[in-house]
């Protein structure tokens, strides 16, 4: 009985310990190899879906204001099976909210002046 | 009893070691803040009237020549802090044209450069009536604040909407390619045109809004300020900039829906 106990116990243990190894292999494939990660979870996926996921995750991740004067937008990849994939606005939407900023300084600016007493 | 805590320990070991090998992988990654707010408050604090406020309530008080030159030092000082931000804005912003990013360097390099100079004029003054006059001239002959930061900000701002409109205006080519491969394959397209139609108008009036309109703010001056012209001129501009931002949103909703009329 002891003996079993103690078998029991390790089967767990070693259980546990293959869990981990197995969810922090799968996470880490995720964080880097992002792509190979979508092929593995949705191996159904057709090919421009795959290519769409796979602009959206190389996307640059340098700050909004630059990543809209220096990205380029995703070709508009169209096929027979697929005659539409999402174009890329997150240039054009960056510079949007960067024209907002704009109007949103000007407007406080000349609170600092001042006025000569 | 020595056993069954042997095996509650090795259970307990297995479990830590399992959690340290998951725990960084499940760890969420901190997110890199964009914008420190101590250094937005020293941003503030380096440029802001507050600076200046202690200084002014002893010159106030007491009217002597040395309180009014650290006055005058201060007011000069934070500007020349404000000149400097500035001049980052111009230097990093690509999407304004050379000739603007030229028109603003020239401005705010004149700016720093006569301040400078003014300071060492109020350094050197020795009497109330000349610091009261040359203080003066910090306001009268530069308006950092009013002027020269919106003209920064109204020009970038005018810049980019001609790059969002140029980005938007590629995204049409392309959506009018989308449009006729769905329409050669049998797909009814008229919502997507009509979306469409609606985009292309809406980038023209955005660039018609701030047309010529950079060129106007940068040739105010200190002097159109003071004689009262140049502020009517900032509002105009700030106005159309405003239209734009709006024209520019349509036009981004538009583009979005041909994308939705065509899936």
């Amino acid at each position: 009985m002891q003996t079993l106990g103690r078998r029991a116990h390790l089967a767990i243990g070693a259980a546990v310990l293959l869990v981990a190894f197995v969810s922090a292999g799968c996470a880490g494939r995720g964080q880097v190899a992002g792509p190979g990660a979508v092929s593995m979870a949705a191996p159904q996926a057709t090919e421009p879906v795959v290519t769409a996921v796979t602009a959206a995750l190389t996307e640059p991740t340098e700050p909004a204001a630059s990543a809209a004067l220096t990205s380029t937008p995703t070709p508009l990849t169209t096929t027979a099976a697929s005659p539409v994939s999402t174009p890329d606005f997150t240039a054009i939407e960056s510079l949007i909210k960067d024209i907002k900023d704009e109007l949103g300084a000007d407007a406080s600016a000349g609170t600092d002046e001042g006025s000569n007493p | 009893m020595n056993r069954s805590m042997n095996r509650g320990v090795g259970l307990l070991a297995g479990l830590a070691i399992a959690a340290s090998l998951a725990m960084p992988a499940l760890a969420v990654p901190a997110r890199p803040q964009a914008v420190d707010d101590s250094l937005v408050a020293q941003a503030a604090t380096a440029t802001g009237i507050a600076r200046c406020a202690a200084d002014w309530l002893k010159a106030k008080a007491d009217p002597t020549v040395p309180n009014l030159q650290v006055v005058g030092f201060c007011e000069i000082d934070r500007r020349l802090v404000a000149i400097d931000r500035l001049a980052g804005l111009v230097n990093e912003a690509r999407a304004l044209t050379d000739a603007h990013k030229a028109a603003l360097t020239t401005i705010l390099g004149g700016d720093k450069t006569g301040l400078t100079a003014l300071r060492a004029q109020i350094g050197g003054d020795t009497t109330i009536a000349s610091l009261r006059s040359d203080i003066r001239k910090i306001y009268t002959d530069y308006r950092i604040y009013v002027l020269v930061t919106r003209q920064v900000r109204l020009v970038r701002g005018d810049d980019r909407v001609a790059t969002a409109a140029d980005r938007l205006d590629d995204a049409t080519t392309r959506l009018t390619d989308a449009i006729a491969r769905a329409k050669a394959n049998g797909k009814d397209v008229t919502a997507a045109q009509g979306h469409l139609d609606a985009m292309v108008a809406a980038i023209g009036t955005a660039r018609v809004e701030v047309a010529g309109d950079a060129e106007t703010v940068l040739a105010q001056t200190p002097a159109a300020w003071n004689a009262g012209t140049a502020k009517p001129v900032l509002d105009a501009a700030r106005v159309s900039l405003g239209a734009a931002h709006t024209d520019l949103r349509t036009a981004l909703s538009e583009a979005k829906a041909v994308l939705a009329a065509l899936r």
